[in-house]
């Protein structure tokens, strides 16, 4: 997403009239083009109820979802494990960044645990977790640290590094001592690679947590978005899948908003990132 | 003051020892304003980070203010040469009040202090822009303002405004020597340039060799202005002991 327009050379017309309109509508028209079409499909080639679910169908189903509590208390069984899950792989990538930052052995060890575990795909690991932890949460929060790690370590890794020696000089100049150099100083200055990095793990996480609920079943009490959709799939109750899929593309969608306005508001304000 | 006695500098790389500064010996007195001289590779740059307490002499002695330099410090406030050198999470303002937060400076004190040297570095109108927001003659002000504000015993300047377009350099030139007349600042400032020598110092001192040494030290306070006689003399003069041939001040 970019938030300039640069001239590109096309024909006017077309150009001045859909690009002068504000973004937000732009991508409003768009998406509703999309559920016409979702719409038209439904009504023109009427396919079987147990396959799919017209955008009307959905919306009731959605509705009914958040109005009860359902779908609501589903998506914060899932977002509250993503984020301890993500914490705690953030906090793995930092203990083990800085240990790299300061020791050669701590470097060697880094690469080596990138190179071995960031390739592997999330769910991956799920089986071995649920033998070592059980049906529980852990062992989803486990496979949620374990992808989420691996690309903030990397990020963070790069963003200390990079960090120009100019201002750590500046920073040792002016008295500072090693913990507000770091806290001060290096953290602010990685704090782009760190937010990539983040959003990194946030999509990995995200698409992980979804897929081991389809595989794990119940965790806890309920379960949460994943489960939700695989016992309406059981239960052959479709509008109820593409409500659940619905929520997942709108927070997805919600977070990128989020993120973007994080960045605005501090690496690109400071002219540390050019653009969302 | 400043006393650098038998200075000896160089730095570890492949393995090696290289050696930068053979011996290097002059004083600095207060409220002096000594511009140390070479051409590229003499090591006066390293001279200033060993000063700053960057580098550690491999020989001889730095003291300032009777205390052996060996730790980085705000009494020996540096300004670079790069254009970043600023904070860029940090305005104007902040970039300055900063430094004098982290050296005990109470929040309400330290930014009616750094409003006063914005101001006199001319910055007061962009106080609250960011860095990015800034072109590089007003950053290198905003680290002029910086270092000045701490109130240091010896301001450091390494080539800090090489970077910048001549008419730029030569107004920040003129800026800077009507600032320390009113701060009474001790400078110690590194260029490759003998007219920024000629224009801001009373004494300069002349690196030269590979690995350098002190080739003299030349006293350029009745120097004149840029167009009399004494001038171009001295010009000639400093010329010969940097051993430029050819007529372009900055050839190497």
């Amino acid at each position: 997403m970019t938030t300039t327009s640069v001239a590109v050379p096309t024909r006017p017309g077309a150009r001045l009239r859909w690009g002068r309109l504000p973004a937000w509508l732009r991508y409003l028209i768009l998406l509703a083009g999309l559920v016409g079409i979702w719409a038209a499909y439904g009504a023109l080639k009427e396919p079987s109820p147990l396959l799919f679910s017209t955008p009307r169908d959905t919306a009731q189903a959605f509705w009914d979802g958040w109005t009860d509590g359902t779908l609501a208390r589903r998506t914060w069984t899932t977002l509250k494990i993503l984020a301890v899950g993500i914490g705690i792989g953030a906090l793995v990538a930092l203990v083990l960044t800085a240990f790299a930052a300061v020791s050669q052995i701590g470097e060697d060890l880094l690469r080596l645990l990138v190179a071995i575990l960031n390739p592997l795909p999330g769910v991956a690991v799920l089986p071995l977790a649920m033998l070592w932890f059980g049906l529980n949460t852990n062992a989803l929060l486990f496979v949620i640290a374990n992808a989420s790690a691996w690309p903030i370590a990397i990020s963070l890794d790069t963003g200390f590094k990079t960090v120009n020696p100019t201002i750590v000089a500046v920073g040792r100049n002016i008295g500072l001592s090693s913990r507000r150099l770091v806290t001060d100083v290096l953290a602010p200055a990685a704090l782009p690679h760190a937010i990539s990095g983040l959003k990194t793990a946030w999509a990995f996480g995200w698409r992980t947590i979804i897929a081991a609920e389809l595989v794990f079943g119940v965790a806890g009490a309920e379960g949460g978005l994943g489960t939700y959709i695989n016992n309406a799939k059981l239960f052959l109750d479709i509008p109820q899948v593409f409500a659940g899929l619905v929520t997942i593309a709108i927070l997805g969608m919600a977070f990128e908003l989020l993120f973007g306005l994080l960045e605005r508001r501090t690496v690109v304000r400071w002219g540390m990132k050019t653009s969302t | 003051m400043l006393s650098i006695d038998r200075v000896r500098l160089g730095y570890w790389g492949h393995g090696h020892f290289h050696l930068a500064v053979e011996e290097a010996s002059f004083q600095v007195a207060a409220r002096e304003r000594v511009i140390v001289i070479g051409q590229s590779g003499s090591g006066k740059s390293t001279l200033l980070k060993a000063v700053a307490g960057f580098l550690p002499p491999a020989g001889g002695a730095i003291t300032v203010a009777s205390r052996k330099t060996l730790e980085p410090g705000p009494d020996r406030a540096v300004v670079f040469q790069e254009f970043d050198q600023l904070f860029p999470w940090r305005n104007v303002l902040e970039n300055v009040a900063y430094p004098l937060r982290v050296n005990g400076w109470r929040r309400k004190e330290a930014a009616a202090r750094a409003r006063e040297y914005v101001e006199l570095t001319g910055l007061a109108r962009a106080a609250d822009r960011y860095p990015h927001e800034l072109s590089g003659g007003m950053k290198q002000r905003v680290a002029l303002a910086r270092a000045l504000s701490l109130e240091p015993v010896i301001l450091l300047m390494d080539e800090p405004f090489g970077s910048l377009d001549a008419i730029t350099r030569a107004r920040l030139q003129r800026e800077l020597r009507a600032i320390l007349d009113r701060t009474e600042t001790t400078l110690f400032f590194v260029t490759h340039s003998i007219d920024e020598a000629l224009v801001l110092g009373e004494r300069v001192v002349v690196l030269h060799g590979h690995p350098s040494t002190v080739r003299e030290i030349v006293d350029v306070r009745d120097v004149g202005p840029p167009d009399s006689p004494t001038y171009a003399e001295m010009r000639v003069h400093l010329r010969e002991l940097l051993a430029i041939e050819g007529d372009d001040d900055d050839h190497h």
